[in-house]
């Protein structure tokens, strides 16, 4: 029997400077202006957004907000006020729904959908994206560029080449004609780091990673070189993916310089640990399994895991086993390391323990840091340990 | 080395030797078994370096000599050979080795014995000795309450107490504890002692003991005890530290205190867990002056509720527990009816038959928020 597949219509819908834009709208003395959202410039945070009026400066996101101060010292710096911007995406996930209920939303400013379903009633994927932002900016006052086309990677490609305001179709037929010029950092998943190392080997454009052998790239790479080779034929098979159930909760980092000394691995483990147990304990979950991921400098990627007897979500006990993980991986050097938990329910009940007066104060321990920070900020309280990371 | 074997007598050799061999074991030649033979008997020795076991077969021995073979696939292999005589032959330059079976033959490529862990001697001087049958109820009774979590080691082996007249194991995993005494006097063993004894271990013995026949006789050595049965000799590493004091736990007293069927429990229980919340699985207890109430709740599925006939003294009470661990402990009591002791319900439960003091199970309860 041959499978007759039909193609996907995936729509990618990204806000174009939201929070900033958002503020904009909710108070008419900062239209036309640069508008940075971050916070005070004289902290060390980075820039979440900022106004297109903003970006001509040369401010960028994640850039250090004293940098941004350094640029434009009459912009306006607002701390974010995430209510806000949440309220506005929740407007802008309705005008979705009128098209489609498959939508996968990114983050606040951030959606696939996918209308591949919806086109009967429509009519094409064009006239819906049309339509979409025209209501946007009708409805709500904003801009948002839309990217379209018959897979996920594709469709944000096209929003990001598009912004601001952007409107850009890649059809199949053309696809290769508009990826191969392309720059390697363009390709979905590779960062800074995996785009030097591609062009240290002289590998620029998308065009240069298609002609490689598929070997090359899974020798490099290991099984994202697969991807990889994939991805350069404008070839994904994600799913939109709506209302995702929280599979996992995790954290990882790669590093600057490869790391080689068990000490700081430890170190680094613990603060992972403890971001991750912050988020469980914040949503309500637990989990059951912890895994650890370690990437070494030849991209060689290991992943170990450890179930646990009791679902957990306290750091010490992520940290304990995620360091118990950790032992014997550092064989070479390491980029990346991450920690994550997987196998999550819903913390509402509590497995009291017979000789566990131990853990009954570890918990109250933790449920009072964990008041602090929610009072006076992530960095108000933390472990003697820590203390130095930061810097 | 070679030796003429019925399939079952070898079989039956690597077959309890086997289960020892970690198929991630660093040291090649531990991947393997060793085959000893000697005068009119073949000895099969399989360790991890943690439990090392040793089985002694009656065997026609035509040439003594030693080999190391791979476990896995030597096991496979003899546990699907035909039941004809069997011969198996080293060559004792390279230790290839040769299984002939009827007009068939099957080659391995073995290692020198040479560089297989010699088993620790441990003195029989002082010698336990406890009916097999006993030792496997004990065994039954307690272990399946020892922790998997090797982070915390002592907690994955049960204790074993010797006392001028008793005999108790212990396994704990922190949520609940089970305690079984057994009346022993003249054991034979003059010491009091105490021991925790790895959960594997006890688990190997127990799958080796048939419940009859001769008693096992248990000694120790520096950090080692060894369980021997006829044929057969288990060696195992004990784990060192110190066992928290499971007396002061064991709730003295009660407020509520109930009688029922063991097997009625048992199945209500089961039922329950069957919608019970995913991840701390717990079912809830309500106990009246009528009756006994088992209920669990899944959001998303359903929901049950049984109710049972109980004799009943003392407050009427309500308390949830994980229901696998209540399940685990219903399933080893053999006696038709069980005590329930409960104080209120964050106090920890007590689970023991109706008649008797030898056994004693304290359960945890869930605090529902």
């Amino acid at each position: 029997m041959t499978q007759v597949t039909k193609l996907s219509s995936i729509i990618h819908c990204d806000m174009d400077a939201f929070y900033a834009s958002v503020e904009q709208l909710s108070n008419p003395e900062l239209q036309d202006k640069p508008v940075v959202i971050g916070g005070n410039p004289k902290s060390r945070g980075v820039v979440a957004t900022c106004s297109y009026e903003a970006r001509k400066f040369g401010i960028r996101s994640a850039m250090p907000l004293a940098e941004a101060f350094r640029r434009c010292p009459h912009a306006i710096f607002l701390p974010p006020d995430f209510s806000k911007y949440k309220k506005a995406s929740k407007e802008m996930h309705k005008i979705f729904y009128d098209y489609t209920p498959l939508i996968e939303p990114i983050s606040l400013d951030e959606a696939f959908l996918d209308v591949t379903g919806s086109l009967n009633l429509f009519g094409t994927v064009e006239s819906i994206g049309t339509e979409i932002k025209q209501r946007v900016k009708q409805e709500l006052g904003l801009t948002v560029s839309v990217g379209i086309a018959h897979n996920k990677f594709l469709a944000k490609l096209a929003s990001d080449m598009s912004k601001p305001d952007g409107f850009l179709v890649i059809s199949r037929e053309r696809l290769q004609e508009f990826l191969d010029p392309l720059d390697v950092g363009r390709i979905w998943g590779v960062g800074q780091k995996t785009a030097q190392r591609l062009k240290n080997l002289n590998i620029r454009t998308i065009r240069d990673v298609r002609l490689l052998d598929k070997r090359i790239l899974e020798n490099l790479f290991g099984s994202y070189g697969h991807q990889l080779y994939l991805l350069a034929r404008g070839i994904d098979n994600r799913p939109v993916e709506s209302d995702r159930q929280v599979k996992s909760v995790g954290r990882e980092i790669t590093f600057a310089v490869d790391i080689t000394a068990y000490d700081q691995l430890e170190r680094v483990v613990m603060e992972l640990s403890v971001d991750v147990g912050r988020h469980l304990r914040r949503t309500q979950m637990q989990g059951k399994t912890v895994t650890l991921k370690v990437k070494y400098n030849d991209f060689k990627t290991i992943t170990r895991s450890k179930t646990l007897d009791i679902a957990a979500n306290l750091d010490e006990i992520i940290y304990s086993e995620a360091r118990g993980l950790l032992e014997n991986t550092l064989t070479k050097p390491i980029r990346l390391i991450g920690v994550s938990v997987h196998n999550l329910t819903e913390k509402s009940d509590n497995q009291l323990s017979l000789f566990g007066e131990g853990e009954e104060s570890k918990s109250k321990l933790t449920r009072a840091m964990d008041i602090v920070r929610d009072k006076f900020g992530e960095e108000s309280i933390t472990r003697a340990r820590l203390l130095d990371v930061k810097d | 080395m070679k030796i003429i074997s019925t399939k079952d007598s070898l079989s039956y050799g690597i077959q309890v030797c086997q289960r020892v061999v970690s198929s991630k074991n660093p040291l090649p030649v531990l991947s393997g078994i060793l085959l000893k033979a000697g005068d009119g008997t073949l000895t099969v020795t399989a360790t991890d370096l943690e439990v090392g076991i040793e089985c002694t077969l009656p065997m026609d021995i035509q040439e003594k000599g030693a080999v190391v073979l791979p476990a896995r696939i030597l096991g496979d292999i003899v546990r699907k050979l035909p039941d004809v005589k069997i011969v198996m032959e080293v060559n004792s330059q390279n230790f290839n080795t040769t299984i002939k079976y009827g007009q068939s033959e099957f080659n391995l490529l073995g290692l020198s014995s040479e560089d297989f862990p010699i088993l620790p001697s441990i003195d029989f001087s002082s010698v336990l000795t406890i009916k097999q049958e006993l030792f496997k109820n004990m065994i039954k009774q307690v272990i399946f309450a020892a922790s998997s979590d090797d982070n915390r080691p002592i907690f994955t082996g049960a204790l074993m107490e010797i006392g001028e007249d008793t005999v108790k194991l212990v396994a704990t995993d922190t949520h609940r504890l089970a305690l079984r005494t057994a009346k022993m006097e003249n054991n034979g063993f003059e010491l009091e002692k105490s021991v925790i004894i790895p959960g594997k271990t006890l688990n190997e013995l127990n799958r080796i003991m048939t419940g009859e026949g001769e008693d096992v006789k248990i000694a120790f050595g520096e950090n080692q005890i060894v369980f021997e049965l006829p044929g057969t000799k288990l060696i195992s590493r004990l784990i060192e530290g110190q066992f928290p004091n499971y007396k002061q736990v064991v709730p003295q007293g009660c407020k509520t205190k109930i009688k029922l069927k063991t097997k009625e429990l048992l199945e209500a229980t089961e039922r329950a867990s069957l919608l019970a919340k995913e991840g701390s699985n717990f079912v809830k207890i309500t106990i009246t002056e009528e009756n006994m109430t088992i209920s669990s709740n899944s959001p998303e599925i359903g929901k049950i509720e049984e109710q049972l006939p109980i004799e009943m003294e003392g407050e009427e009470t309500q308390i949830a527990f994980n229901s696998k661990y209540l399940i685990d402990v219903l399933k080893v009591i053999d006696t038709e009816e069980i005590l329930v002791e409960l104080t209120g319900s964050l106090s920890p439960g007590i689970i023991k038959p109706a008649e008797g003091q030898n056994y004693i199970y304290v359960i945890l309860p869930i605090r529902i928020v």
